[in-house]
This record gives structure tokens, C-alpha cells and sequence, in this order.
């Protein structure tokens, strides 16, 4: 297992490298630059600019000098004056892990029963109607859902403050908001994964045997259908954790969310490339990380 | 039973339907599909709302950007021929949502057509060719897989200053790398199979191989997979809009619609309510339509 998380490590730095020099080019190739600003700027002073940043360097080099100097977490963001990439990531992304952290929980606990519940009755009217509930939160944009939330238990019952991140209450609406549409897809994940499982030959043997349906459920079939599920989470959670640029407007959390959205609609690069790097990063580890879990969930696979 | 048809020469003639017809996968799948009442009665409602959109604007007694300053938003059925109402600039909502449709259902056929095309053929090579090739083509779309979305159509609608069409393909351009892995994957079974290699010893090139022999194998999982990308799609443009990056006013989109009528819900709820009414309801049908066809097409389910 070692080995396998050894070689695992080792093959993404090429990918994280290959990633990197495609986001640079990318970055360097849209028109426009991040010291444009609305008044125009006399060609002369706008190459003292770029001289000073180092843009009439050679490419290369100027690649090598951002790498540089973001592992040595001195990268300058360039739309906010005085502060490194570094510095603004790990400042905003604990409100965004902690929101996307209990998203997901609040995900992982209404949608796993209700995939569960669906599967065993499946095809009968409960089936339809919680895959029609689980379809209604895929279908709700969060930028619907989110005010709407609002509107009702903030505005209407004034239950909770309708933006904020001070209170502990006010991580219900966003949290909430942010949940339901990864809840209605793991729904449908575990009701999948459940039929497989249902199918096979042990569960009709352990039914024979006279196994409580419920233990049956929950000890012998649920490790077997969750792991289309935690396949997803890779991927879900690099993604939950990384910010929402629509939550986090609409519920004014100061996330990393909005640095995906304002980073390129600023061409700051820098910026581009911290954001973009550190959002790669995760999702390699927790990819790796959701691997290793699988197989230990399942006995057939083995680490390769 | 007929009676057997003897013609003049004194021979028995069959005819067609004396002979056991053997199904093919398409007939099966369809007969099983017709007997699922909910993905009937999504086919029906999807190319209802596809007729409106398309036919609808032409009838339409207003044009979707005919302001009437006068009259300013008013609940449906109050002013003139105004079904839905209209908007705070007076402008029809029955209009501008079916008007939207089109753009919307645009850009789910179009950017998913995009991601077909890339997908298959990029899987499907890949996974034929296998090997070093397969190991290096799969560890790009893993790169990919990487970019976060936002900041990678932010740049690209940048380059492409904005234009509604390229639209399309940029989001075509960054939805292939699912479709690209689930038809790799089948490939690489298929193609160790026998009829592939009774192809390859008859001297096909293998071009024709893959796209004769091969695509035509993995279309089911295919169409699935299709069904279940036009909803992400429409997803996606809404977000877009939501960025201000998607289609630019008067022109409407459902995603800029249900947008714009999210802003307004406590004041004009219908200027949210019936644009999500469409949306909904097609992203709901082509969920279970692909739900419909991915039971449809499995063997596995025959006995239910």
C-alpha cells in the first residue's frame, strides 16, 4: 500500500507541471492584462509596467520565476496590493472548507438514506417519488435555491440572518443551500450502487437464512453499494471545499470561491496560477485518497 | 399462421413472419422503454417544449425584445395577451421564455453534439490503439480534468470576445472528458472480442475498425451518458449567466431568465416562476429519460 501511495505521489508531479505550463500559456495567450484599467494608459508607462512585473522577459522565464517564487509562497497577487497569492488563499480557504465540510455532511446524511430507501423499493411509488425529490435538487440552480432559502427562513420566519458567516446559525442557510444539490446527486449514486448489490446471489442467501431486513441493509449490503459514492467524493469534495463563487456571493462568505471567478476576469495570473495549482492539489490527494479507501471497502480490488 | 405461400414453380416460400425474427438490441430496448410510463411521458413533454421554443416565437403576437414601457411588469393574464405577464421593461414573458428555450436547448444539443464528437472519437481511439498511446491520452484528460471549469471558459470567452455560438463550444470544448473515459473503457473490453478480431484478419484498416466495428458497440451507454450531459450543460449556461458571461440582453436565455427573475422573486415571483417551470421540467425529463433508456439498454433487466 505504501508502494502503491508512493507511486502515486510520483506521478503527479508531471501532471501538476504539465497543468501548470498549460494554465500559463492559457493565461498569457487571452487578450487583455491585469494592469489594464478603464483610463488609458500612454504605451511608454504601460512598459515601465510590464518591466517592472518582468512581462518583457522571455516566457520561459517568466514561468520559472512564478513557479518559484509560489513554492516559495512570495508570489505577489497582482489586483491586491501588498498580499501574496499564498497569503489570500490560506486566509479564505477555511471558510470555504469549513462550509463545503459540513455541505457535504449534510449531503452524505440526507442522501445516502434516501438512495437506500429508494433502492429497496424500488420501482414503486416511494422509489419514483424520492428519485423525483432527489431529480428537483439537481434540477434547482443554487443561485434559486439559495435566495429562496432566504426569502422563506431568513426574510419570511426571520430565523436566521440572511448573509453572514459570525453566528453559528449562519451556516445553516449557505451550508444547507450548498448541500442539497450534491445530496440529490449522491441519492441517485446510492440507489445505483444499491440495485447492483441487491441483485446478487449472498443477499437472497442471507434473506433465506432469515437475516433482519435492516441488518441486512446495513451489514452486508451498504459497504457494497456505497462505492460508487465514494468515488464521487474524490472528486465532489475537492470541488465543495474549494469554494462556490455563487454561495459565496450570494451569502457574503469571504471563500476562495470567488478568487476561481475574479482571479480570470482580472487576468491576475498569478492569482490564476495559485488558485488553479492549489485546486489540482487537492483533487490528486483526495483522488488518491478515495482510491486507497476503495479498496480496502472492497476485498477483489488490489492496490496496483 | 398464414398459409404457406407456394409459387408457381411448385416451391415453398416463406414468408417474413413464418420465420422466427431474432430482436435486435434496438427493438428490445425500445419495446422495454415503451412500457416505462415515466420515460414515455418525458420523450412526449420534452418534444413539446422543443416544438414551443422552436414554433412559438413565430406566433407570438410580441417580439421577445418589444419593450412596452408603459406598462411595466405586470402578473400574468392582467394586461393584453400577456399569458405569463411581463417584465419590469414590459416585455412579453411567454416571449422571451420560449424565445430562451431555443438558446438554452441550443446550447444543451450543440455543446453536447461538441463533447460527443471529441469524446467518442478520443476514447475510442485511445482505447483501441491502448498501450503507451492509451496511458499517455488518458493522463491528458486526467490534466483536464484538472482545470477548474470557470477559470477555463472565462479565458476562452475572453478569446472568443464573447460570442454566443462559441459559447457552445467552449462548454462542448470542456464536457468531453466523461464521455471520453466511459467509451475507453468499453472500448478496451470490445476490443479483445471475437468480431473485432475476425475484422482485423480480413484486412480492415483500422479506421474502419473503430468506427465501423467499434463506435457503433458502445452507442448505448453512449446515448445514456448523452441524456444525462445536456442537463449539465443547461446547468452550466445558467451559472454562466449568472457570471454575466452568457447571453447578453435583450436576448434571453432560461438560465439568464430564472437569473434575473431570482433577483426580483420577492417583488414579481412570476418572472422566477415560469421560466424554472421550463427549465425544470426539461432537465427532470431528460433525467429520466436517460434513466428510462440506461434501463432500456441493459440486458441485465430484461426480467423485470
Amino acid at each position: 500500500m505504501f508502494k502503491f501511495v508512493f507511486y502515486r505521489l510520483l506521478q503527479a508531479i508531471p501532471v501538476l507541471l504539465i497543468l501548470s505550463i498549460i494554465t500559463f500559456v492559457l493565461c498569457r495567450v487571452a487578450p487583455g492584462n491585469a494592469f489594464l484599467d478603464e483610463r488609458a494608459v500612454p504605451p511608454s508607462v504601460m512598459k515601465k509596467i510590464e518591466e517592472a512585473n518582468g512581462l518583457d522577459k522571455p516566457l520561459p522565464v517568466q514561468y520559472f520565476v512564478t513557479m518559484s517564487s509560489l513554492l516559495a509562497g512570495d508570489l505577489p497577487a497582482i489586483k491586491n496590493l501588498g498580499r501574496t497569492v499564498n497569503e489570500l488563499i490560506a486566509e479564505t480557504f477555511p471558510y470555504s472548507f469549513e462550509l463545503g465540510l459540513i455541505a457535504l455532511v449534510i449531503a452524505l446524511l440526507l442522501g445516502i438514506p434516501l438512495g437506500v430507501f429508494a433502492a429497496v423499493r424500488r420501482n414503486t411509488l416511494a422509489d419514483y417519488g424520492s428519485m423525483s425529490v432527489a431529480m428537483f435538487g439537481i434540477c434547482l440552480p443554487t443561485f434559486v435555491l439559495g435566495p429562496m432559502l432566504v426569502l422563506v427562513f431568513a426574510v419570511g420566519f426571520g430565523w436566521f440572518n440572511p448573509l453572514g458567516w459570525e453566528e453559528p446559525s449562519d451556516r445553516v442557510l449557505p451550508c444547507l443551500t450548498l448541500g442539497t444539490y450534491y445530496a440529490a446527486y449522491i441519492a441517485r449514486l446510492t440507489r445505483g450502487g444499491m440495485l447492483e448489490v441487491l441483485n446478487q446471489d449472498f443477499v437472497r442467501t442471507a434473506r433465506a437464512k432469515g437475516v433482519p431486513p435492516v441488518t441486512l441493509i446495513v451489514r452486508h449490503t451498504l459497504k457494497g453499494g456505497l462505492l460508487p459514492v465514494v468515488s464521487y467524493l474524490g472528486p465532489a469534495f475537492a470541488r465543495i471545499i474549494s469554494g462556490s463563487f455563487v454561495i459565496e456571493t450570494i451569502f457574503f462568505i469571504p471563500g476562495l470561491g470567488r478568487f476561481f471567478v475574479t482571479s480570470a476576469f482580472n487576468r491576475d495570473y498569478n492569482m490564476i496560477m495559485g488558485t488553479v495549482l492549489f485546486y489540482a492539489t487537492l483533487l490528486v490527494i483526495l483522488n488518491l485518497v478515495v482510491d486507497v479507501i476503495q479498496v480496502l471497502l472492497n476485498p477483489r480490488l488490489k492496490f496496483q | 399462421m398464414t398459409d404457406p405461400v407456394i409459387n408457381p414453380s411448385g416451391k415453398l416460400l416463406l414468408r417474413p413472419e413464418d420465420i422466427e425474427q431474432g430482436t435486435s438490441l434496438w427493438k428490445d430496448a425500445w419495446h422495454r422503454l415503451r412500457k416505462n410510463r415515466m420515460a414515455v411521458a418525458s420523450l412526449i413533454i420534452l418534444i413539446l417544449i422543443t416544438v414551443l421554443s422552436i414554433f412559438g416565437p413565430m406566433v407570438m403576437p410580441y417580439e421577445y425584445q418589444d419593450q412596452n414601457q408603459g406598462l411595466g411588469a405586470t402578473p400574468p393574464l392582467q394586461a393584453g395577451a400577456h399569458l405569463f405577464g411581463t417584465d419590469e421593461l414590459g416585455r412579453d414573458l411567454l416571449t422571451r421564455t420560449l424565445h430562451g428555450g431555443r438558446v438554452s436547448l441550443g446550447v444543451g444539443l450543440i455543446a453536447t453534439l461538441t463533447a460527443l464528437i471529441i469524446g467518442v472519437t478520443y476514447g475510442a481511439v485511445s482505447g483501441y490503439l491502448g498501450g503507451r498511446t492509451d496511458v499517455v491520452m488518458m493522463r491528458i484528460v486526467d490534466i483536464l480534468y484538472a482545470i477548474p471549469f470557470t477559470i477555463f471558459v472565462i479565458v476562452l470567452m475572453s478569446v472568443f470576445d464573447r460570442d454566443i455560438k462559441l459559447l457552445f463550444l467552449a462548454i462542448g470544448a470542456v464536457e468531453w472528458l466523461t464521455m471520453a473515459r466511459i467509451v475507453r473503457a468499453q472500448v478496451l473490453s470490445l476490443s479483445k472480442q471475437e468480431f473485432v478480431e475476425a475484422a482485423l484478419s480480413l484486412g480492415l484498416h483500422r479506421v474502419t475498425i473503430i468506427f465501423r466495428y467499434l463506435i457503433p458497440n458502445v452507442l448505448g451507454p453512449v446515448i445514456v451518458y448523452t441524456t444525462l450531459t445536456i442537463p449539465a450543460v443547461m446547468l452550466f449556461e445558467s451559472i454562466l449567466s449568472f457570471l454575466g458571461l452568457g447571453v447578453q440582453a435583450p436576448m434571453s436565455s432560461w438560465g439568464s431568465l430564472i437569473k434575473d427573475g431570482s433577483e426580483k422573486m420577492d417583488v414579481y415571483p412570476w418572472l422566477l416562476l415560469f421560466p424554472a417551470m421550463f427549465f425544470s421540467a426539461t432537465l427532470f425529463c431528460l433525467n429520466f429519460l436517460g434513466d428510462g433508456l440506461r434501463d432500456a439498454l441493459d440486458p441485465k433487466s430484461s426480467k423485470d
